[in-house]
Formats: C-alpha cells, sequence, structure tokens
C-alpha cells in the first residue's frame, strides 16, 4: 500500500519528529560544558577541598579555574576557600579541609603541633608539599621616601627603617598583625635586629631586656598594623591614593601589582641588606583521617597542575616567582623586572627562621612590646537595633572585648541613642574588663540616633587623655543615619583636623539603612577604614578590626 | 494498520536490525579466526592497588605506574592498577608503627631497607605478626638506588678546594667553614656573607637523619657508629657547630636551595637524584651549576620494594604487587630510572646512561669512589639524635 500526498507529508513531520527526539536532545546533552564549582559554592562530594590565604586570591583562583576547567572527568573539582590564617590552621586541626595554601611554610610547624597537642606520637597532619608561586617579604617603600633614604645607591634594611621611624615622628609606617607570615617575619626581623643577631635566635634572646626594650622602641613608631591581608591594603591605597603610610611591609609581588595599576607615585621593594625571608605559599595535603582517597588523588593532579610550565608561567605574568626552575625569570610576560622597582637578583640574604618555639615565643613577646591601644567601642542602641542586631552586636563586642590584651590596650564603652552615654571610662581590662562585659551584656535598643555626638564625645575623651604614645581609635558602629544630637557631620570633620592627638577611626555601617556615605567620610577624617556588615558578619568583622590594635 | 503506523514501525525496526548489525560486527573480530578458537574471556575488573612511596623515588614510580596500568597487565585475569602515594619515610614509618593507614597499602617502596626493618618491628609488637619479608618470592628488595652526595656551589666548591688544597671536601672541612666568621676568611667572595649548610630536616625526611650518621661516620672515622657514639656530647658539639648554619630546617629546606640560591645554602648532603634530576634547571636559574662530591664513608638510599603480607590485603593483592615489583626491576624501567637521576638495582643493567651520565663533567661517577659505606644506625642511635635535633632547634 503506498502512501501518499497529505499522509505522506503526515508521515514524514512524525519521523523528522521521532529523528529529533532521538539524535538532537543527546547531542545537546554532550555539548553541555562541565559545569564548574564557583567560588564561595558547596563543593561537590568528593572535591578536594582547599583553603587558600587572601593575599594570593587572585593567582590561586585563576588556577582553580584552569584546573577544574581542563580536568578529566573523572578527576574531581579543586573546591576554594579563603581564610585568614588563624581560622586556616583551626580548620585544618578540625579536618574541614583535604588541603591548604598557607602564605608560608613558616606555620606548618605550628600546625604539627596543635594536631599533636592531645597525641605526640600521631603522625604529622602536614602531607605532601608542592610550592608553585614564590614572592620575598620586603619594605614598601614611596619613591620619594626611597631616595630620602638613600636608594638605589645605598642598602637599606630594617635597621635603616627603624632608624628613620624613631628619629621622624611624622614618618608612618605599618606592619601586618603577627598572623600572617609577612607580620610574622617583620616582626622576627625586628627581635634579630634587637638581639643583634643575623641567626640562632633563641627564647633567651627574647626575654633579654635590651631585646625588648629595642622592639618596644620600634613598635611605638608604627602608626597601627595591618589588620587585614595585604593584598587589601595595596587595593585601598590605589583606589583612595593619597600617602596613609610612608612604609609597609608587604610580598614583593603586590608592590608590582601597585606599580602596574596605579596612576602617580610608584613604590620600592626594599630588599632588607640584614636578611628576609620567603613567602612560598606551599599547597599542603593534609594526612588527616577524613581525606578520602579520592581527594588524594585529586590533590596529586592539582599539584602536578600548577608545577607545570604552562601554570608557571601564569605565576610568572601574576608577578610571583615561579618554582619551575627552567621558567625564567626575564621570560616574555615576566613582571619581575626593573621597571616595577623590583630587582630578580634579590634577595641575596635570608634570616634564618627560628624554631617552632622561638616564633611561638616571638607572638607572644610581641603582644607584650607593641604599641598599645586606647580604644573607644560606640555602639548604636537606637530602637531599629532591637533583635537580631543587638543580639549580633553583643556577641560581637564580647568577642572583640576577649581579644584585648589584659594589661596593656585601654577599653572604654560608649552607647547612644537620643542620647550619649559613657557606660564605662577609658580602663584596662584588668581594671574594667568585667564592667566591661557586664555592659554589653546588658545592652537595650530603644530612641534615636545620636551618632554625630557620640563620635565627638569619644574623640573630645580621647584628646582629653592626649596620650600619644599609644594607638588612639573609636570603633563606631551605627545601624542607621544621625536623627538626634546637637553636632554635625562637619564638626566631627573639623575636630579631627584640628586635634592634637591622632585618632584613628573605624566605622561599622550595620545593616542596609546604615549612612555608608558618611561612615566613609568620617573614617577617611579618622585615616581608619570604613566597613558594612550585618548579624551574620558582624563578629567576625570586629575580631579583624581588633588586629589594628 | 494505518500508513502512518506502519511508517513509524518501519523506521523503529530499521533502527533496531542495525544495532544489532553494529553489535554483531563489532564483536565478530574472533571468530574470523577459524573455527575450533575459544574466545578469549573478557578481563575481569580491575585490581588495584596501592604503593607509598618515598619523595626521591616517587616521579620515576609515579611514571613507570602510569606505564604498567596502560599496558593493563593481567593477574588472574584482572587488569592491575597501581596508585602511587608519596610520604616520608619517617611519616610512613610512623604510620605503620602506630598501625595509622586506612587502607592499608599494598605496598611500600621506602628510602632504605633499615626503615622497612623498623616498620615491621613496629608492626610486630603492636600486631605480633611480621609484615615484610626477607626471603622468598615476596621479599623485600631494592628496585633503585641513589646515595647521599654533597652538593655544593661549583663557585664555593672551588674556594674551599683551594683554601683546603684538597678536592676532598666532606664534613670536616665544612665545619670549619661553619665555625669562621665570614666567606673571606676561608678564600670567598664578600658577598657570600657565612657559611650556610642545607640539611633535610630529620624529622620529615629521612635523609636528614642519615646526613647526621654520616657525620657521625666522619667524627669517628668508621662507617658503623653506636647509639652511645650518637649521644656523646664532644660529637653533638661538634655537628652543632655545622648545624647552627642552617638557616631553613622546614620540610621543604632542601628544596629551598635550589629555589633561593646561595642565599639558602653553600653545600648541603642531599639525595644524588634530586641534584641530578634539577640540574638543568638549577644552572638556568642560578647561572651556577652544583657540584657532587662523594663522601667516605657513604650513605646510600637502596629504595625497597616491600609487599605487605598482612591479612588487610589479599593474596590477590600481594600476587598483584608482586607483578609489579617484577616490572619495576625489568629492563626498561631500570634503564628509565637513570632519567630520574636514580641508579638501577638490577644488576644487569649498567649505570652508564641518562643524567648519571649527562652530569660527569660536575663530578658524578658511574663507579662511586667512596671506600665504605655507611651503615644505619640502630633505631635507639636515630631515636637519639630526632631527640637531641629537638631539644636543640625546635625549642
Amino acid at each position: 500500500m503506498l502512501i501518499e500526498g497529505p499522509r505522506l507529508r503526515i508521515a514524514a513531520r512524525w519521523l523528522a519528529s521521532i529523528l529529533v527526539v532521538v539524535v538532537a536532545i543527546p547531542l545537546a546533552l554532550s555539548a553541555c560544558e562541565q559545569e564548574e564549582p564557583g567560588p564561595g559554592a558547596e563543593p561537590e562530594p568528593g572535591a578536594l577541598t582547599v583553603a587558600y590565604s587572601p593575599e594570593k586570591e587572585a593567582l590561586f583562583l585563576k588556577l582553580v579555574e584552569e584546573f577544574n576547567g581542563s580536568r578529566a572527568p573523572d578527576t574531581p573539582p579543586v573546591s576554594a576557600t579563603k581564610l585568614e590564617m588563624a581560622d586556616m590552621l583551626s580548620a585544618a586541626v578540625d579536618g574541614e579541609f583535604a588541603a591548604i595554601s598557607p602564605d608560608s611554610s613558616v606555620w606548618l610547624a605550628q600546625l604539627d603541633r596543635m594536631w599533636q597537642e592531645n597525641d605526640p606520637g600521631a603522625s604529622p597532619l602536614v602531607g605532601s608539599i608542592t610550592r608553585y608561586a614564590l614572592s620575598p617579604i620586603v619594605i614598601a617603600v614611596w619613591e620619594s621616601v626611597a631616595q630620602e633614604m638613600g636608594h638605589p645607591g645605598a642598602a637599606l634594611g630594617w635597621e635603616d627603617l627603624m632608624e628613620r621611624a624613631t628619629a621622624d615622628p611624622e614618618f608612618k609606617w605599618s606592619h601586618p598583625a603577627a598572623t600572617t607570615a609577612s607580620g610574622l617575619l617583620a616582626t622576627t626581623a625586628e627581635f634579630y635586629a634587637g638581639a643583634g643577631k643575623l641567626a640562632n635566635l633563641t627564647s633567651e634572646d627574647l626575654e633579654a631586656e635590651a631585646t625588648i626594650e629595642y622592639v618596644k622602641s620600634i613598635e611605638a613608631t608604627v602608626g597601627r598594623y595591618g589588620g587585614e591581608s595585604e593584598d587589601k591594603v595595596v587595593a585601598r591605597l590605589l583606589e583612595e591614593g593619597g600617602h596613609p603610610l610612608d612604609a609597609f611591609v608587604a610580598q614583593e609581588q603586590l608592590v608590582i601589582y601597585f606599580n602596574l595599576n596605579a596612576q602617580g607615585e610608584k613604590l620600592v621593594a626594599i630588599y632588607p641588606k640584614e636578611g628576609t625571608f620567603w613567602m612560598d605559599h606551599p599547597l599542603v595535603l593534609l594526612e588527616g583521617p577524613w581525606v578520602t582517597a579520592e581527594q588524594r588523588r585529586a590533590f596529586r593532579t592539582f599539584a602536578e597542575f600548577v608545577a607545570e610550565p604552562e601554570q608557571q608561567r601564569l605565576v610568572l605574568r601574576e608577578g610571583y616567582r615561579p618554582v619551575e626552575l627552567t621558567v625564567s625569570l626575564d621570560e616574555e610576560g615576566s613582571l619581575i623586572r626593573p621597571e616595577y622597582n623590583v630587582d630578580p637578583a634579590e634577595p641575596k640574604t635570608l634570616l634564618k627562621v627560628p624554631s617552632p618555639g622561638v616564633m611561638a615565643g616571638i607572638r607572644e613577646v610581641w603582644r607584650l612590646t607593641k604599641r598599645p591601644a586606647n580604644i573607644y567601642m560606640v555602639v548604636d542602641t537606637s530602637g531599629s537595633m532591637q533583635g537580631d542586631k543587638l543580639a549580633g552586636a553583643k556577641e560581637a563586642l564580647l568577642s572583640f572585648i576577649d581579644q584585648i590584651e589584659t594589661g596593656r590596650d585601654r577599653v572604654a564603652l560608649v552607647v547612644f541613642s537620643d542620647i550619649v552615654q559613657g557606660e564605662v571610662a577609658l580602663g584596662t581590662l584588668a581594671e574594667n574588663g568585667a564592667s566591661l562585659k557586664s555592659s554589653v551584656s546588658g545592652l537595650r535598643a530603644g530612641g534615636g540616633t545620636a551618632l554625630y555626638d557620640a563620635v565627638i564625645y569619644a574623640h573630645d575623651h580621647l584628646q582629653e587623655e592626649s596620650d600619644p604614645e599609644r594607638i588612639n581609635a573609636i570603633v563606631v558602629m551605627t545601624d542607621g543615619q544621625s536623627t538626634a544630637g546637637t553636632h554635625s557631620l562637619e564638626d566631627i570633620l573639623s575636630s579631627v583636623a584640628a586635634a592634637d592627638t591622632p585618632v584613628l577611626i573605624f566605622t561599622v555601617a550595620y545593616g542596609d539603612d546604615a549612612d555608608t556615605e558618611v561612615l566613609e567620610q568620617i573614617a577617611e577624617a579618622g585615616d581608619g577604614q570604613a566597613y558594612t556588615s550585618d548579624p551574620e558578619t558582624i563578629r567576625k568583622l570586629y575580631e579583624l578590626i581588633v588586629q589594628f590594635f | 494498520m494505518k500508513p502512518l503506523t506502519w511508517t513509524v514501525v518501519a523506521v523503529l525496526v530499521v533502527v533496531a536490525l542495525s544495532g544489532i548489525a553494529f553489535r554483531v560486527l563489532e564483536s565478530g573480530d574472533d571468530s574470523e579466526e577459524g573455527a575450533g578458537v575459544a574466545a578469549t574471556p573478557e578481563p575481569g575488573p580491575p585490581l588495584e592497588i596501592s604503593v607509598v612511596t618515598a619523595l626521591p623515588a616517587e616521579p620515576w614510580l609515579a611514571d613507570i605506574a602510569d606505564q604498567y596500568n596502560s599496558e593493563e597487565h593481567l593477574v588472574e585475569n584482572r587488569p592491575v592498577q597501581v596508585e602511587v602515594i608519596p610520604m616520608d619515610g619517617l611519616s610512613a614509618l610512623n604510620k605503620w608503627a602506630r598501625g595509622e593507614f586506612d587502607p592499608v597499602p599494598t605496598a611500600w617502596l621506602a628510602e632504605s631497607r633499615a626503615w622497612v626493618d623498623q616498620a615491621n618491628v613496629g608492626v610486630l609488637d603492636r600486631t605480633g605478626r611480621d609484615v615484610f619479608l626477607a626471603g622468598g618470592q615476596y621479599r623485600t628488595q631494592p628496585v633503585v638506588l641513589s646515595p647521599i652526595v654533597w652538593g655544593i656551589w661549583q663557585e664555593t666548591y672551588g674556594a674551599l678546594q683551594q683554601h683546603f688544597t684538597s678536592t676532598d671536601i666532606s664534613w670536616d672541612e665544612l665545619h670549619e667553614a661553619a665555625v669562621v666568621s665570614q666567606w673571606t676568611d676561608l678564600g670567598g667572595k664578600p658577598e657570600w656573607g657565612t657559611f650556610k649548610l642545607v640539611m633535610a630536616h630529620p624529622k620529615r625526611d629521612p635523609a636528614g637523619l642519615t646526613a647526621m650518621v654520616g657525620a657521625a661516620g666522619e667524627f669517628y672515622d668508621k662507617p658503623t657508629v653506636t647509639t652511645e657514639e650518637l649521644q656523646d656530647t664532644a660529637f653533638l658539639n661538634w655537628l652543632a657547630d655545622s648545624l647552627n648554619t642552617v638557616v631553613d630546617f622546614s620540610p621543604v629546606g632542601v628544596e629551598n636551595m635550589l629555589l633561593f640560591g646561595r642565599s639558602n645554602g653553600d653545600a648541603g648532603q642531599i639525595v644524588e637524584s634530586y641534584l641530578l634530576a634539577n640540574m638543568e634547571g638549577l644552572q638556568q636559574r642560578w647561572d651556577e651549576p652544583l657540584v657532587i662530591v662523594y663522601p667516605d664513608p657513604i650513605a646510600w638510599f637502596d629504595f625497597p620494594y616491600a609487599i605487605y603480607m598482612g591479612e588487610e590485603t589479599s593474596a590477590l593483592d600481594k600476587k598483584a604487587a608482586l607483578d609489579f615489583k617484577e616490572y619495576l626491576l625489568s629492563t626498561d624501567p631500570q634503564l628509565a630510572a637513570l632519567d630520574f637521576g636514580l641508579r638501577p638495582a638490577n644488576p644487569d643493567v649498567s649505570s652508564t646512561g641518562g643524567l648519571v651520565k649527562r652530569w660527569e663533567d660536575l663530578g658524578v661517577k658511574v663507579a662511586i669512589p667512596s671506600a665504605s659505606r655507611m651503615r644505619e644506625a640502630s633505631r635507639s642511635g636515630l631515636d637519639a639524635l630526632t631527640q637531641w635535633y629537638v631539644a636543640t632547634y625546635e625549642q
């Protein structure tokens, strides 16, 4: 029976439809690209979970993206999480990651000590180590300042920095908190200088009066400590311009990054003549019972990947030094060039990394020698703070207090709603710790927002203290706009400009209704920093801010 | 049936017949050989074994394992797939002793037989069983070799030769270099600063402990040292003079010599294969090679392949591990070892070739000139050295 005419057309349409279903859909499925897990996404089951340090975020995420996009289908992806060092070490010991990439190998001995604390005979947690990017720690100095100090003719170092800082009260420098490798190692360099050594720093050296006095005198010249990772410091310099600091300690790569992007004056990388350290960014497999065979295999594949010449050339193009020795520092695309004010032949001298015991001692002794602070915590208790906001703020403030040095830093509490109340006067925690905590726990919300009055109150009290030996600071948090009180924003700006005693002002815009523009102006006037937060992040933010002290 | 329906059915039948025809053609090759030939049974599922591997041998072993895996070697009709797990010998030794491996590896390529013996003792203490055999088909057997040698920057070596009027540079000469205040006192350049020794981390790299035992061998002028001799104050003070110049005792301290150049160290006792494998890159980065000098007595890593004979692995696993061991000892993998700077353990395979040959002009020798071999210290001796190191350099 022949099929013809309309029926033929109908049959043909049916056949075409079937072919579409049978052929096109599988084609479409196979053409779909392998989906890569984005940063922040929940890791896929079996993924290689890696915590990395913040200053190398751009490079690390590029490597992860390249790897995830090119891996074989049966190779698990890498899921990367950015963490500050203290959090990374805790998370590693708690089994939250299969691998880590800290800023320096200097932390690995500490990690094993933490791991073996409860079981000294346990096998090390630090397993296979692969390096993929290197950057020496340098003193970053503005070109004009470097010239004043004798660069490039004179070999400069820690001693020159310290001499300049003690001789010139206008000279402002900072180093990161000792919770980062560059901060810890900068502090170590100070202790070496104080002990008059280049190697074999001992616990006795740390405790010697001459060393402590030397380090104290240096720390007294620090404008503030870097609470944020150095990449954020450089990002702020690029965004805000100006010279809030004359010098700071950072890895060489950040000097390159700044010089690549800055419009005005450039930075110079000073490689300390006494010696320095390297940030060697190790990628470390954790030998914990939670690490699966699949993750172990994925680690090996990822470690091989980052060490391949192609990825090493990416490392070079990002301003780091490659570990692959056959990738030359003067290859095309390299940023390790004198035109970026860095020297590929440096550093010529390395300081000896002290023993793990001495490093732990340095962190402890530094807390006793660092420049102490007067801190006014200024807290919004207006009606809109009711509920989760106030609860979150209380938790954050209590955490902040817990991290303050009990014997040295002084803290006061000021609360504001319709009016300003000095809840707890300035004092060390030994003097007022209990009152502070009790007051914080008892905070109640209600009334308007006398924001400007509160800032003026705290600022005036710090001027009355007239204590330039200390870092004087205000940390003010508000969820709204100033609706009460007698002072204005202009009053604050004038007071700060006319102040005899410099006061750093950190502002926290808590929630969506806060006037971020005003808070940024206040922070800028006070040479501090402005932050935004919410009940979920407020605690972490205060833990960050305390690093500035 | 309606015409349309016939059309649809016809299409489906054609598709189905095509599929059947394709399958028949695909599986039809064997039948072309003629009647009476039995079809080869399909291989079974992969037989996966794991080998924990000393770090200096890992690049070679991983390469050979990839080759072995691609060749689909069958053991009882199952293709063996080898997974290589890099791990330093001290960590591995600790895990064996404490039963921390989970799952238990099928085999262990350790740095030296002494570590395997110690691991065996550890497991015996814990479980009452020997797990690494010394005899028979499944015995622990070296598969590649590499001596522990001095690597010294070429210019540094020249300066030391001139100062000491000798080509024999070893612990005694480097000790003297360590105790003088500046390189200029040794005829070196001012920019070299002070002498800096490189040594592997004694708690993370067996080469570090081996170097310390080798130092004892030179101090006492004999190839075997006792625990008491390792604990002797005179020896330890002498050793400390040199170790005090080490810039970095991290687990990656030896690699740092290559990455950071002279600023990290002037000379060090290092596994020869590591130096040979990195010599080209090193010269490219630093415009200066390292010269190889053979200590006397000389210590070796004999990289024994030890098959785990405990009950946690099956008889088939063990058989697969044995098959892989035999493969490692066959000619091609043994020759390939030379390209990684390792020396063949199979006596029928010559050591003249690969990187050993390539870097001859930097002091590498096929026939090691050292008169005697440094024996491994006892476990108690190594423990004593480790405790001294911790007390001196980690507090």
